[in-house]
């Protein structure tokens, strides 16, 4: 079903849109949450409940891109999940590894998040992508946004295993750059 | 802020980046093809051993923002700006540029001819000693410490052509920082439409243009100050070395002949000291040949034995293989010979540990900081051009050796890092000092022309009030065509460059004498 059909029936308050999102993007979201969270029980906890934030969530919104809309929220129900049992499951899926190759853009500074808010990193973070070649702000995104391990970005842009790596390293090198530059760090 | 609070940041990027980012599949397209004419190349003939020459003049054309359209054959790039490590606006710069021409005053040189006299001849080089001057002023309240980079066009190898620096009159001893090779690949000059040899041959950088795009965006300097990749693929390395030599008078290039099958998709073959082989079969037969195994007494000490040979297996290793020496790199039926043969070492290690036991230990290199450079260079290169990377035709059949030559001869902008400090209000001045060999055509109606060109901010973060260029020792020399604005013949040997113009360039001649 089309993206702008399955909006509609969310606006409409019809819940076979559920049934839709599921049918249409069920594996997307999972592939999502079991980069972040390697266990496929709590995948599901995390992709049932994005369901239920987009219910939520439409009306008032109407995006334009559904797909990055539903996923957005997924990550973010996942990486609190995360979170949450780190102590116990840290080391599981990606999403420890995520974090220790972002240590190195943000080591060395002071803690400024009393100054910086995080809308205002994020203003920072997406001005620091519109500057970037898109091949190397997708391979970015794939990392550090879908959190696709190093041999999957590879395979999906033909590229060596190493040379994703040296990319992205040069990147968070450019990223933390910026971020000096700016003030932040 | 922690790492955390940035993992949420990109989580709010930007939603077409998001859904650009799964559905930007990269075309794997064979290197880096600038998109030359086809009359800019040096090519190789394939098949025929031939090399064939393009014609070229100074034809306007090829784009870019300069203006001046000017290529070349041999284009020995632009003199570049000084820049620094971080942007200063508490720092000015005045430049000042010369270019010496006193390498083309002819000078007595002697030779030995056949009967061991010395003999004497005239020689002049097409070069320039440029001498690029910067006077940087500190306008803050407060010293400044900073980290200044000079750039320049070079290769690995040619170090006579490397710039000495000093500040205020004294030699600094700079870190060098190597960019990447700056040009491309393309295809063979000639060749059918239906040809796929489309990144056959180097295609360097020959136009200002081409720095343009090279410099422009801030990229490449990046690059060249990047840690330099880790080779830690495993690998299984068969090494041929201790070798039976054949007592055949007939056996005209003795040669070794490895045969094995591999998956292509799980296993890519990469060598060292091998002379030939059966490339890309469908049905995964592989060989890989090393000739001329025989005892050469008549040579230097170090050639009298053929050096080792190694064939190197990334992803899996073979089930088995087998070796066959043959009369010569035919390795035809019949011509099999059963007494030469040599002993295999098979060893499992990491793709960085093999190519540095190639640089440093079987490399004909003296100085062991080039060699670590040089290993750097050819894993970089591995990893963009080569095997591991966008793989260009040019190294498709995975020698090693001829990725290590080249990385020590591909041009590049290498850039010399070195420490300043300018006390609050003063200046200091920093003087770099190249020879340059001139710009030129090889063949064509334009080949007594010697370019000599300079970028007056291209890829620089200074802040400079004014640039002067200057020639001197200009007796030898006339200029023939110039957006400077020298007139030796009026004395008019000094102007003032706009700021706003990129790019000056000037093309000289040596003055002939009767």
């Amino acid at each position: 079903m089309d993206d702008n059909r399955i909006v509609e029936l969310y606006w409409d308050r019809d819940e076979s849109a559920i049934r839709e999102t599921a049918d249409k993007y069920g594996s997307y979201l999972h592939a999502i949450a079991m980069n972040v969270l390697a266990v496929h029980e709590d995948a599901e906890e995390s992709v049932n409940d994005t369901y239920s934030d987009a219910w939520n969530s439409m009306p008032p919104h109407r995006p334009s891109i559904l797909a990055t809309f539903l996923g957005k929220i997924t990550r973010r129900l996942s990486i609190d999940k995360w979170r949450a049992r780190t102590a116990a499951k840290r080391g599981a899926g990606q999403t420890a590894m995520v974090l220790e190759e972002l240590e190195h853009c943000v080591s060395g500074g002071e803690d400024v998040t009393e100054t910086v808010e995080a809308k205002e990193l994020s203003r920072f973070v997406n001005a620091f992508l519109a500057d970037l070649p898109e091949t190397e702000r997708s391979v970015f995104l794939c990392r550090y946004w879908y959190m696709d391990p190093i041999d999957s970005i590879a395979k999906q842009f033909g590229f060596s295993q190493s040379k994703v790596t040296s990319m992205l390293f040069r990147t968070r090198n450019k990223l933390r750059a910026s971020l000096e530059k700016e003030g932040v760090l | 802020m922690r790492a955390n609070d940035l993992l949420d940041a990109i989580g709010n990027a930007k939603d077409e980046y998001v859904h650009a980012a799964k559905h930007n599949k990269k075309k794997r397209i064979p290197g880096w093809v600038k998109g030359l004419s086809a009359a800019a190349c040096l090519v190789l003939v394939v098949g025929a051993g031939l090399f064939a020459l393009a014609m070229i003049g100074g034809r306007a054309g090829g784009g870019g923002n300069s203006g001046s359209g000017l290529t070349y054959m041999s284009y020995d790039g632009p003199v570049l700006p000084l820049t620094l490590s971080e942007e200063n606006s508490g720092i000015t710069a005045r430049r000042d540029i010369d270019f010496d021409f006193s390498p083309y005053l002819p000078r007595e040189e002697f030779y030995e001819d056949s009967k061991g006299e010395m003999k004497p001849y005239i020689q002049y080089d097409d070069e320039a000693i440029v001498t690029d001057s910067y006077t940087l002023t500190n306008n803050s309240g407060e010293d400044i410490s900073a980290t200044a980079i000079y750039p320049f066009v070079g290769t690995l190898r040619e170090k006579e052509y490397y710039p000495t620096v000093s500040v205020d009159g004294i030699k600094v001893d700079p870190e060098l920082n190597y960019g990447q090779y700056s040009g491309g690949f393309t295809g063979v000059w000639g060749a059918p439409d239906n040809d796929h040899a489309v990144s056959l041959n180097l295609a360097p950088c020959d136009s200002f243009d081409s720095y343009e795009r090279l410099l422009g965006s801030g990229e490449y300097i990046a690059s060249a100050f990047d840690e330099p990749p880790i080779l830690d693929q495993p690998v299984t390395v068969y090494k041929m070395s201790d070798y039976e030599y054949t007592s055949d008078p007939e056996a005209a290039n003795p040669t070794l002949n490895m045969e094995f099958c591999i998956d292509p998709d799980e296993t890519t073959v990469l060598t060292y000291g091998i002379t030939g082989g059966t490339y890309n079969s469908e049905d995964g037969y592989c060989a890989r040949q090393s000739g001329a195994i025989e005892y050469r007494p008549n040579a230097s000490p170090e050639r009298r034995e053929p050096g080792n040979a190694y064939v190197i297996f990334v992803g899996e290793d073979i089930d088995s293989y087998t070796i066959q020496g043959y009369k010569d790199g035919g390795c035809d039926e019949g011509e099999e010979l059963d007494d030469l043969g040599c002993t295999v070492t098979r060893r499992e290690t990491t793709l960085g540990d093999i190519l540095r036991e190639l640089v440093f230990e079987e490399w004909d290199l003296d100085d062991r900081n080039d060699a670590q450079t040089l290993l750097e260079l050819t894993s970089e290169l591995i990893v963009t051009s080569g095997p591991l990377g966008d793989l260009v035709q040019r190294y498709d059949d995975g020698m090693l050796d001829t990725m290590i030559a080249e990385a020590s001869s591909h041009s590049r902008v290498i850039y010399l890092e070195f420490d300043i400090v300018i006390p609050a209000g003063s200046s200091v001045k920093i003087d770099a000092v190249t020879v340059k060999e001139a710009s030129i055509d090889f063949v064509g109606k334009d080949t007594e022309r010697n370019g000599y060109d300079m970028a007056t901010q291209l890829g620089s973060n200074i802040i400079f009030t004014e640039q002067r260029a200057s020639v001197s020792e200009y007796g030898e020399i006339e200029i023939i065509r110039q957006n400077f604005g020298f007139d030796l013949s009026a004395g008019i040997t000094e102007v003032s460059l706009d700021l706003n113009e990129p790019h000056y360039w000037m093309e000289v001649r040596k003055i002939k004498t009767d």
